[in-house]
């Protein structure tokens, strides 16, 4: 990272200097050249900014979707927070992060670190493949990954071969293990992308500076905290962002595994606002959540950019 | 010459009117050939649930050859997917003319209490729909004006096909078995037992979507313990009525006892209800509990294979959650209410009832003269049958809230897991009965 800020404010500066020449043509401000902004800013507030608008509207009324709303002011708030099956399902959104976010992170890290000592013959080749879960069909991972995890799947098949048949079970249908395994799939669809991110990153690090470090003998972990984690700081602020956000807003690998369950150890925010918005139809109350879950999912994209900007 | 120009606008447009006022008029004939044509050249939309689908291949045909100014679009959604979407979809400014839909409060009542579907009670006693089966059918289809009594009042679906709840067994298994087709709760805990002891699993079951343990099979169970009335009085939300009662109690010491004994074998709530069905009809378990809509899948594998019973509660009688059907709705918008009507009208007829049996389904307008697919099918005539003709329905009990689905199906897995127990299943199932009518009251 240490190079980019400059090069780009290198290239600042050459348009900067070019710009007296260009600047002429500019005519000064006018309000009509607002009006360029109009096709897009139109768009952007019919799609984005009223339904936010009206999805806080609507978390402080008792509407069915069809007939007329009633005013019913932080109740459905209230509910939402004094709930334990509700904050039990927060709960399992912020487990999300730990698998979506936090796991993929730390696992293409590790392998980046190794690909900075060894060369690794066919790159592209495994680019590729590590990053292939990201552009399968969710409905095809989760059917792919239910037949893993089945009782009669491979998994168990191993752990049968191993001898260790007693820990076999019905992965998804188990009340302790359906939220990590839930979770899992996250991480093998996530960590590909954050590969792809921090591959980008290294290439971009002046192999200079670790011809230095081995010169002033420095080993592979002191090489990867001084030099290639510092590097890659932005990628990891974008994949931690991308992460958290994708956790917190995981809907399909749910619906296509566990639906919720077994009991309710799977249901997560998104998935709650579904039902509750279309089968339960009480827009109100899947709007109050849906507001909270963008609060969340602000504070923490906020938190970790700013963290990651303070560090550098 | 001006004021006469408008008296005739004025006057045009009254007679317009008049005649839209007669086009939602009751119907005191059948819609006939003329006034189906008067319509133009017309497309019927129509929204069904995928299991329709090879009925509807046989009907369309048939109906725009009958009307040839019509012509047939159905839309086709998987069952949640046309949960999620009908009411709106029927609440729009171009909704479909003709749409299935769900009994309940979520589903039905919305719609109701928007007047987004029209009343069938015309079309059911002009069409000659009610004759030959038993009224108590009707009373899922049943709502006040206001969309907020359940059980009384119009009737504003209709369905095609019953389904009611059962028992599937595999011939071949309760042959090798020596055990004879069960008849009551006492013999199938028998023979449960019986196939366990021969190292068969007992029932197949696939819960993953957390369905049908919570709803079908606790249901059966419920069925065989509890007084109908009650069960129902309940699901359609009666003042005082409680979930707490000796019968339901007993039935969920059953369902936790099959499970402590490991009828339903390992790893259910990690396969899904297809899966179980085709492993079912693969020759995996002796028994298999749920709607009778799962046949026509048994039967397309081996029509004679397998074979489907109602049990007889302590009465006698048969008893069972079960209708007429995913019922059928018309759009109140409709500007097609005569094809609309002449749609369903020969969907729901007697002449058409053989095209549902010839997918293994159960036609309700005839469940006697029909020419079943195979032994299966035939057992599920008869069944369909006893239930008609001496028999108790009883609703399905996820109707009762929007989230009774969920809190059961949940509660369900909790209580086979050893996660909650039958006080605590019962409390948290009131707790949302009781949240919900005071809600629908309230509002």
């Amino acid at each position: 990272m240490t190079d980019s800020p400059s090069r780009s404010s290198s290239t600042n500066s050459r348009r900067a200097a070019k710009r007296p020449a260009a600047g002429e043509a500019l005519s000064p401000f006018k309000a009509r050249h607002l009006l360029y902004l109009l096709p897009g800013l139109a768009i952007y507030i019919v799609f984005s900014i009223v339904p936010i608008l009206q999805t806080l509207e609507y978390s402080f009324y008792r509407w069915d979707g069809i007939t007329p709303a009633r005013w019913v002011g932080m109740r459905n708030y209230v509910a939402l927070l004094t709930n334990p099956k509700t904050l039990s399902t927060f709960g399992h959104g912020l487990v999300m992060i730990l698998f979506y976010a936090v796991l993929p992170t730390l696992i293409a890290l590790f392998i980046v670190a190794i690909m900075t000592r060894v060369r690794i013959r066919l790159l592209g080749f495994f680019r590729t493949v590590l990053f292939l879960p990201q552009i399968l069909a969710t409905v095809v991972v989760a059917v792919a990954w239910r037949w893993i995890y089945a009782n009669d799947g491979p998994i168990n098949g191993v752990l049968d071969f191993l001898g260790l048949g007693f820990l076999s079970r019905a992965w998804l249908g188990d009340f302790d293990t359906a939220l990590p395994a839930v979770g899992l799939i996250g991480t093998w669809v996530s960590f590909g992308l954050c590969m792809v991110l921090f591959i980008g990153g290294v290439q971009r690090i002046d192999r200079g500076l670790y011809e230095a470090a081995r010169l002033d003998g420095a080993g592979p972990f002191r090489e990867f905290m001084a030099i290639t984690l510092p590097s890659l700081q932005g990628e990891i602020s974008i994949a931690l962002i991308l992460g958290v956000t994708n956790a917190l807003r995981n809907f399909d690998i749910v619906w296509n595994t566990t639906s919720g369950g077994p009991g309710t150890s799977t249901l997560v925010p998104s998935y709650f606002i579904y039902e509750a918005a279309f089968i339960v139809r009480n827009v109100g109350l899947a709007s109050a959540a849906a507001v909270l879950l963008t609060l969340v999912i602000l504070l923490m994209t906020g938190a970790i950019g700013r963290t990651m900007r303070q560090r550098h | 010459m001006k004021r006469s120009l408008r008296r005739l606008i004025a006057a045009s447009v009254l007679s317009l009117g008049a005649l839209a006022q007669v086009g939602a008029a009751e119907l005191t004939a059948p819609v006939t050939q003329d006034e189906v044509s008067a319509l133009g050249d017309v497309t019927l939309r129509v929204w069904a649930d995928a299991g329709e689908e090879t009925t509807l291949d046989k009907l369309i045909p048939k109906f725009e050859k009958a009307y040839p100014n019509v012509k047939v679009e159905v839309t086709l959604k998987g069952w949640d997917d046309l949960m999620g979407t009908v009411v709106n979809a029927m609440n729009s400014a171009t909704p479909p003319d003709v749409t299935n839909g769900n009994q309940g409060f979520a589903i039905m009542g919305t719609m109701v209490k928007a007047k987004l579907i029209r009343p069938l009670d015309d079309f059911i006693s002009v069409y000659g729909i009610d004759k030959g089966v038993p009224p108590g059918g009707f009373a899922s289809y049943r709502w006040n004006e206001t969309g907020t009594d359940w059980g009384v009042g119009n009737i504003y679906g209709m369905g095609g096909a019953t389904q009611p709840l059962g028992l599937f067994y595999n011939v071949a298994k309760l042959k090798e078995l020596g055990i004879e087709p069960p008849k009551t709760i006492g013999e199938l805990e028998a023979a449960l037992k019986k196939a366990q002891d021969a190292g068969q699993l007992p029932i197949m079951l696939g819960n993953a979507s957390q369905y049908p343990l919570g709803s079908h099979v606790l249901g059966i169970l419920i069925d065989m313990y509890s007084k109908t009335d009650e069960t129902n009085a309940w699901i359609a939300g009666e003042k005082g009525s409680t979930f707490d009662t000796a019968g339901i109690r007993k039935a969920l010491e059953m369902l936790k006892s099959w499970g402590d004994l490991g009828y339903f074998g390992k790893g259910y709530n990690g396969r899904s209800l297809d899966d179980a069905v085709a492993a079912f009809g693969k020759g995996e378990g002796v028994f298999f509990l749920g709607g009778s809509f799962n046949g026509a899948k048994l039967a397309a594998v081996d029509p004679d294979g397998f074979g489907f019973l109602l049990l007889q509660g302590d009465s006698g009688s048969y008893v069972t959650t079960g209708t007429f059907g995913t019922p059928w709705h018309v759009s109140s918008k409709t500007k097609l209410e005569p094809a609309a009507l002449a749609f369903l009208g020969m969907m729901l007829s007697k002449d058409f009832a053989q095209a549902y049996a010839d997918v293994s389904r159960l036609p309700v307008a005839d469940l006697t003269d029909v020419k079943p697919t195979g032994s299966m099918h035939a057992s599920q005539l008869a069944a369909a049958r006893d239930l008609f003709g001496h028999g108790d329905f009883v609703g399905y009990l996820d109707w009762a809230t929007p989230t009774m689905q969920r809190t059961m199906g949940a509660s369900a897995q909790e209580l086979l897991a050893g996660r909650t127990d039958v006080d605590a299943f019962i409390a948290t199932v009131q707790a949302d009965w009781d949240a919900y009518q005071a809600e629908r009251q309230g509002q």
